[in-house]
């Protein structure tokens, strides 16, 4: 099920990685089992299948069209359906009422920017077989806990230097910081004088000072300077 | 589910949960042959999947973020008033 707002770029993308998967693994029509298994046997005796649930979640542009194509193109008649909601509800809203046309054992719903790599949805399935319980109930949720500190987060991060330092560079980066936006008013523009406010830490620059900037720029605290000192 | 913003995955969370308990076989494959104990709730697991990043996102990361701890103190406010109700 795939909640959809205004995604007529990125949509076709996400299916068509979504679509290469779901053939693969699964198959477009349930197959009988087999090599039947004790839990099969208690079953309807037939394994895979899917379908896409399309909550088109009252988009502005040409989401369903690009959606009906897509679903031509790789002939999706029984397969893919769309619903449109007339106003947009949100993400929640729309996620809430796809579940409601979901029909098969497993419910799963996925963005339609398709920045989750789509194929470990076999891993969420499994997952999800490891902690379902008695009333066949169990959530398998897809995290990218992982990937903090890994190059895809950082590179996002890399306008703020603020992660990238050290714990000790961190603390005189914010120190720094605050007194630039407490003390505005101090600033001043002749620069080789002592801070005029008696609370400078000695190891800091006043603010306007070019040594300032270097810290602000570099994330490192500025060596000791006597001169500054108290 | 009642959220209709970006918070309904923490509320979706907070209702499995919530869940009243089920049984929990030995083997894993979901019968209920042989129970071994109960779940407190349903059971969720997490599962580390890959991802990059993709341009044209409609979060805005201010504003939505500020929607998002105002859902969640909703969230709250009505877990606590007993907006929830089980069938």
């Amino acid at each position: 099920m795939i909640p959809a707002y205004n995604e007529e770029e990125r949509l076709e993308i996400m299916l068509e990685e979504a679509l290469e998967f779901l053939d693969a693994e699964y198959g477009r029509s349930p197959k009988a089992i087999t090599n039947t298994t004790k839990r099969e046997k208690k079953g309807a005796g037939k394994k895979g299948g899917y379908e896409i649930i399309l909550v088109n979640d009252g988009s502005k542009d040409k989401t369903v069209q690009v959606a009906l194509e897509f679903s031509r193109k790789n002939k999706l008649h029984d397969i893919m359906r769309i619903c449109t909601l007339e106003e947009n509800r949100g993400k929640g809203g729309a996620v809430t009422h796809g579940f409601r046309h979901v029909r098969g054992e497993y419910a799963v719903f996925a963005d339609a920017d398709g920045a989750s790599r789509f194929r470990d949805l076999k891993k969420l399935v499994e997952g999800c077989r490891k902690v379902v319980d008695g009333p066949k109930r169990g959530i398998a949720v897809g995290s990218r806990a992982h990937l903090v500190g890994s190059e895809a987060v950082v590179k996002v991060c890399l306008p703020f230097p603020f992660p990238l330092l050290e714990p000790n560079h961190r603390k005189s980066y914010l120190l720094t910081l605050w007194i630039a936006l407490s003390n505005p008013q101090r600033s001043n523009a002749l620069f080789p004088r002592p801070p005029p406010y008696p609370y400078s830490p000695s190891h800091l620059p006043y603010p306007r000072h070019p040594m300032w900037i270097q810290t602000l720029l570099s994330g490192i605290s500025p060596p000791y300077n006597p001169l500054h000192a108290r | 589910m009642h959220a209709e913003g970006w918070i309904f995955d923490v509320e979706m969370l907070m209702l499995a949960e919530s869940a009243p308990p089920g049984a929990i076989s030995a083997d894993e494959d979901g019968d209920d042959d042989a129970a071994i104990g109960c779940s407190p709730g349903i059971r969720i697991a997490e599962v580390p999947i890959g991802w990059k990043e993709v341009g044209g996102s409609k979060l805005n990361v201010m504003w939505d973020s500020l929607g998002m701890a105002w859902g969640l103190a909703l969230l709250r406010a009505s877990w606590m008033m007993g907006v929830y109700r089980r069938r």
